[in-house]
């Protein structure tokens, strides 16, 4: 294939998958500006390299190994964020998360309660997960890549992508009954005791 | 804790998260939704399982759509490396 039909081909296959590179970048970076340089690095690389993708496999796949890689390897040495806590660290939704009632399900009232939530506020939950979680449940519940494609964009064993992904999710839906919760939803409910447990320890 | 259906929480959000799984199969999740079915408590949480991702999409989805000049960046760094061979 000449340079000149590899490129028309890139246009026409790789630019309509921009929005969602740009949103997976959002999650990355957790800020527009650096989503922005990071798509925008991550297409040039991924034109120059395009002669090495396989037809017929995943494109949006490739896509977001090769900006998973611009991310750790250039971006994340200068973000703009402040660094994250390891995703080892046991924080206190962890605890509250494996204390006696293990509840992951949310209640149908939190559920419409988040329904009717600005966009934002959940964002913010999702973009409180550590960047591993973060990454593997955006990949999974929001792009619906299946976990073989997740290993290969994170370069790590299926086995890592599927207990991130437990974890994540139980982390995130936590956050997100918390989100519930700030409305006022499901106050008298014991999984929603986060508040009563803080004040304890003080 | 258990559910009535005998099952513990994490069992069923296993079972949950496995039939949403793109990776199963299509006979793998007629059986797991068939089992679910039957506890009118493990159906409710697949619903709110359902509804939490349809949830998140739309927030994910609704911030990401790329500023038109990063597009128009994209387009012309392509040609001009194009061109530079």
């Amino acid at each position: 294939m000449s340079d000149i039909e590899l490129a028309s081909r890139f246009e026409e296959e790789a630019l309509p998958l921009l929005d969602q590179l740009y949103g997976g970048a959002l999650r990355m970076t957790r800020n527009p500006a650096d989503a922005e340089d990071l798509v925008q690095e991550t297409y040039l690389k991924a034109f120059k390299a395009f002669d090495s993708y396989r037809p017929g496999t995943n494109l949006k796949a490739w896509l977001y190994r090769i900006m998973t890689n611009t991310y750790i390897n250039v971006y994340r040495k200068r973000q703009r964020q402040p660094v994250q806590a390891p995703t080892e660290v046991i924080s206190d939704y962890q605890l509250y998360t494996t204390s006696s009632h293990d509840s992951t399900g949310l209640e149908s009232a939190e559920v419409a309660a988040l329904k009717n939530m600005p966009d934002g506020k959940i964002a913010d939950a999702m973009n409180q997960l550590s960047e591993d979680y973060r990454m593997v449940v955006y990949y999974a519940d929001v792009e619906g890549l299946a976990y073989k494609e997740i290993a290969e964009i994170m370069g790590t064993p299926i086995g890592t992508v599927m207990s991130r992904l437990h974890r994540g999710r139980k982390q995130l839906r936590q956050l997100l009954k918390g989100v519930a919760h700030e409305q006022g939803i499901g106050l008298n409910h014991p999984d929603m005791d986060i508040t009563t447990r803080e004040e304890s320890k003080k | 804790m258990k559910e009535t259906c005998g099952y513990s929480c994490d069992e069923i959000q296993a079972q949950l998260c496995t039939l949403l799984d793109p990776g199963t199969s299509p006979e793998q999740a007629r059986a797991l939704l068939d089992s679910i079915a039957e506890c009118p408590t493990c159906y409710g949480r697949l619903e709110s399982e359902r509804e939490i991702r349809a949830i998140l999409q739309r927030c994910c989805t609704a911030e990401a759509a790329a500023p038109a000049s990063l597009r128009q960046r994209i387009s012309m760094q392509i040609r001009v490396t194009r061109f530079q061979g």
